[in-house]
């Protein structure tokens, strides 16, 4: 199958920016306490959640992390890309219907060592900045020319 | 309707150098439902004729999802339910594919009792004793109330 990958680290520039956004429901909470495991109650249990700060049910703040893996998996630098490292602050709670938006924004490019370094953002639709971060991440290779179509 | 009330450790009950584990094989199911609420559908997680001709030879696990067993803990262990998230950083160190039984392992770092914060040390490992990722943060243990 022929390899279609994203951006080289040569095709990157510094200042260069990709975004996701997504309505978070239920379900991605549920799904994703099914995947991990992570049962805490404050994801999973209203008449709990009812009873902290919060008032009703948060996301797992590492739901709202791993919207990052879809930028850079996806977009920037996209397929092929994989993630070396990566730090999260949670700022703010996300609640069930909130729309988040993750902007990640290229700030170093070393394309001798093949990685780049990136910020992230992610806001509600109140424009409330509910986590960010940043990390390194390692661009696909180029592929090799004579790879058939 | 009375529920019974499940907390985790509050600060108080939690030394430095205490430890939780959690172990989980990693199938092609929670690979997919990953894939589906991050929208992350790189070739690299979801195609195996794609993921044959990388470096990796097959489909690997998102690093997130890995990353994501030392949230179980923290959530459902050490400190337990009520647990809230501050702060992490990762760093992966190596593949982790599917069918891989992989290990996490939170140990607690440096305890602010007047704050109320913790920080941790992380890490996890796969069936073949091959450290996968390395993991520091901060997380707000509950509250007694």
């Amino acid at each position: 199958m022929k390899a279609r990958i994203g951006k080289t680290v040569s095709e990157i520039k510094v200042g260069d920016k990709a975004y996701f956004a997504k309505t978070m429901s239920e379900t991605d909470m549920l799904l994703f306490a099914g995947v991990t495991g992570d049962v805490n109650l404050l994801p999973i249990n209203e008449e709990f959640a009812k009873k902290t700060i919060f008032k009703r049910r948060i996301a797992h703040g590492m739901l709202t992390a791993s919207f990052i893996t879809n930028i850079i998996g996806m977009k920037l630098p996209g397929y092929g890309s994989t993630v070396r490292n990566q730090k999260v602050r949670f700022l703010q709670p996300v609640f069930i219907g909130d729309t988040i938006e993750v902007g990640l924004t290229i700030t170093a490019v070393d394309v001798e060592a093949n990685t780049v370094d990136f910020s992230v953002e992610a806001k509600n639709q109140n424009s409330e900045i509910v986590m960010d971060g940043g990390g390194i991440a390692l661009p696909p290779l180029p592929l090799d020319d004579t790879d058939e179509e | 309707m009375a529920f019974q009330e499940i907390l985790g450790k509050s600060i108080n009950e939690i030394e430095v150098g205490d430890k939780a584990y959690f172990a989980k094989t990693i199938s092609e199911t929670d690979v997919y439902q990953f894939a589906a609420v991050t929208g992350d559908f790189n070739p690299a997680h979801v195609n195996e004729a794609y993921a044959e001709g990388t470096f990796f030879k097959h489909r690997i696990a998102h690093g997130q999802l890995t990353v994501s067993l030392i949230s179980n803990i923290l959530g459902t262990q050490l400190p337990g339910p009520g647990t809230i998230f501050v702060s992490s950083s990762v760093t992966f160190l190596a593949p982790v594919y599917i069918e891989d039984t992989i290990e996490a392992v939170v140990e607690v770092a440096e305890l602010n009792r007047e704050k109320n914060r913790l920080k941790f040390k992380a890490w996890c490992t796969n069936q073949n004793g091959v450290k996968v990722l390395e993991s520091e943060g901060m997380v707000m243990p509950p509250k007694k109330r």
